[in-house]
């Protein structure tokens, strides 16, 4: 099936971050962020709907995005054992890669999605709890 | 077919608030004196003149008449209780909540103060949390979540995109004239300051700031609706599930801080009673929720309804107003005796095949065990399932396409199913699945917070294993079809799904009934 708009940024931004992505909490708090600092510049961020919880701002179809990219063989998600709890790792596939990297020359925000690129590789080396507290401000300063 | 619209959705809104000023005007309510009634979950329980007005009400009213757990009934006959007296225990769960909290947070950092108008709002959420509801409850839900009605309204009002679409229409009549007018003259009788606006929010979990906590007692992963209907459900089925201690598990709740909001928890010392929580939910999903003859007739009733939206014989959204006994007659108006009859009579379809992953073969090998090997092509193949059968019209489509190529006369269109969950075929799950913000926090004993599940392996196993292992597709056919016309049947099914994805089904995945 077709990847949708989303699915297809998700796969862009890896791409040119070029990183392992640590851990699903990780990954929703950076696209909530990224969400709140661009989603006027890149409309398809606006039909992403996240709920704040107690551990930050949640997007039930985000999760069902990564499942559904990874079930397509275009990322791939490594078990991580972190101090004392186990993390999943999303990194792209050769066949995530490719796919994306025809995304990305196809794309003509290259500079804004090169932009965004640089948080998502800023956030990701940030440590989590960082990166939580960063988002949950933001989203409690947006009234989610 | 048509398309509904927002604008569709509130005009229904409208039109049964009109009805409920028709039965019962605002200015009408009548407060009587406090009494108490006798629930089978809750024993004695206390009333207020302000409880009795606001049960007297008719969205209130209406839950009288629908069933609680739809068809469950043709598999517990005892399944016969209404979303009526859930309303009420959600309520009683609730305000003990408030109870223990209020009565622990006195001196327990953080301090909190619930007030008469907090306790009210809550409770008042917890009475109208499900008149959005729809006949046979989940039973005729499924529909509207094809038609994405529950994403327009989501996106529409800005909501998130985790709530169900009798949530939403919950919300939406909460936030009607008719329930503003009710609640003022709660307040100006009773001298409270209670706003329909906060009512709404608190059904959805959404109160903010200090006081997020408590809509976190009617709307979160361990709330109050969940307490009353599995201790509820499970007494009226007769299905056992263990004891869930009530009172030790609403005095283990407590509330933690994270920045400026003030959010529900757990204490560590409530561990257990969230545990057999969770170990009793373990066991109604498959054994009543999920039970493939409530499914069956589910799937029965959805096409049904699907088949009237799409010929223009009924507006899907008169369902918003109409309790169960209404829709049956409805459905009989408009020409569909016969799945009525099938419906109240149990003549429901039957299994031909119940299918696992490990069911399915592809490449040599069980779907199940190379998925847990992480092989890429399996992953592949089990996306596409997925995908496919996500599409209501492709899964439809399908079902017609079967019928035809089975080449039998007696078989029409409804008259094979093929009831399919979503996301199937999984991955195998760890606790590296497991979502943070699908669980509450729990408060250390010795200060700061902890995700529940390095606390409690029970739980991870639950959670990992269940949903899992018990995923199944149901692909169902009239009773009235025997013999070889069955043959045929599986036989066009078989050929087809394993032709189209290039899949074997072994013959685990035959369902033969015991006759």
């Amino acid at each position: 099936m077709e990847l949708n708009e989303v699915e297809k940024l998700i796969l862009k931004l890896l791409y040119k971050a070029d990183c392992k992505i640590k851990g699903n909490t990780m990954f929703q708090k950076i696209m909530y962020i990224l969400k709140s600092e661009y989603q006027d510049r890149i409309h398809e961020l606006k039909s992403l709907q996240f709920k704040l919880h107690y551990y930050g701002p949640f997007s039930r179809d985000v999760e069902n995005m990564l499942i559904r990219l990874v079930l397509r063989g275009l990322l791939i998600r490594e078990v991580e054992p972190v101090i004392d709890y186990l993390r999943y790792n999303y990194i792209l596939s050769e066949k995530g890669r490719e796919k994306a990297k025809e995304l990305y020359h196809s794309e003509n925000r290259r500079e804004v999605i090169d932009a965004m690129a640089n948080k998502v590789r800023e956030l990701n080396e940030k440590p989590l709890q960082e990166v939580i507290f960063k988002a949950y401000r933001i989203a409690e300063r947006n009234g989610l | 077919m048509k398309e509904i619209t927002v604008n569709d959705i509130n005009k229904a809104v409208k039109e049964i608030q009109d009805k409920w000023y028709s039965i019962l005007s605002p200015n009408e309510i009548e407060f009587r004196k406090p009494g108490r009634i006798r629930d089978p979950i809750h024993g004695y329980h206390k009333l207020s003149k302000i409880d009795f007005a606001l049960l007297d009400i008719p969205p209130l009213q209406r839950l009288r008449y629908i069933s609680q757990l739809g068809f469950v009934n043709k598999i517990y006959p005892g399944a016969n209780h209404t979303r009526f007296e859930h309303s009420i225990g959600v309520a009683a769960v609730a305000e003990r909540i408030m109870n223990a909290l209020s009565e622990k947070h006195q001196k327990m950092e953080p301090r909190i103060e619930i007030k008469r108008d907090d306790v009210w709002t809550v409770k008042i959420a917890g009475y109208v949390h499900d008149i959005g509801h729809l006949p046979f409850s989940h039973g005729s839900e499924k529909i509207f979540e094809v038609l994405g009605i529950g994403k327009k309204i989501s996106k529409e009002f800005n909501l998130g995109d985790d709530y169900k679409p009798h949530e939403l229409f919950s919300y939406l009549m909460t936030k009607t004239e008719y329930i503003k007018e009710v609640l003022k003259k709660v307040s100006d009788k009773c001298e409270l300051n209670l706003d329909a606006e906060r009512v709404a929010e608190t059904i959805l979990g959404r109160l903010k700031g200090e006081k997020r906590y408590l809509s976190d007692i009617i709307h979160s992963h361990t709330d109050a609706d969940r307490i009353d209907y599995l201790l509820r459900d499970g007494y009226y089925t007769g299905v056992p599930h263990g004891h869930v201690d009530i009172e030790h598990l609403a005095r283990s709740f407590c509330v933690v801080k994270q920045n400026r909001s003030i959010w529900l928890g757990i204490e560590e010392r409530g561990l257990e009673a969230v545990e057999a929580l969770y170990s009793s939910r373990d066991v109604m999903y498959p054994t009543v929720y999920f039970h493939h003859t409530n499914r069956i007739a589910e799937a029965m009733l959805t096409r049904t309804l699907y088949y009237a939206h799409r010929d223009e014989k009924m507006d899907i959204l008169e369902l918003l107003g109409l309790n169960d006994a209404e829709l049956i007659a409805r459905i009989n108006e408009i020409g569909y005796e016969e799945v009525v009859n099938k419906l109240l009579y149990r003549r429901l379809h039957k299994r031909i095949f119940v299918i696992r992953p490990r069911d399915i073969e592809y490449k040599g090998e069980r779907v199940d065990k190379l998925l847990s090997k992480n092989d890429s092509e399996a992953m592949d193949l089990a996306g596409e399932i997925n995908d496919f059968f996500s599409s209501w019209d492709q899964l439809m489509k399908f079902e017609e396409e079967i019928i035809s190529d089975s080449n039998v006369n007696e078989l029409n269109e409804g008259g094979l199913l093929i009831d399919i969950p979503s996301n199937f075929i999984t991955l195998p799950k760890t606790e590296a699945d497991l979502i943070p913000e699908d669980y509450l926090p729990v408060r250390l004993r010795q200060g700061g917070t902890e995700y529940i599940w390095k606390l409690s392996p029970i739980i991870v196993g639950i959670e990992t294993r269940s949903k899992y292992l018990r995923s199944n597709v149901i692909v169902a056919t009239d009773c009235s079809i025997k013999g070889s016309n069955l043959d045929k049947i599986r036989k066009a099914f078989k050929e087809k799904i394993e032709s189209m994805f290039q899949i074997k089904l072994l013959p685990s995945a035959f369902f033969k009934r015991n006759l």
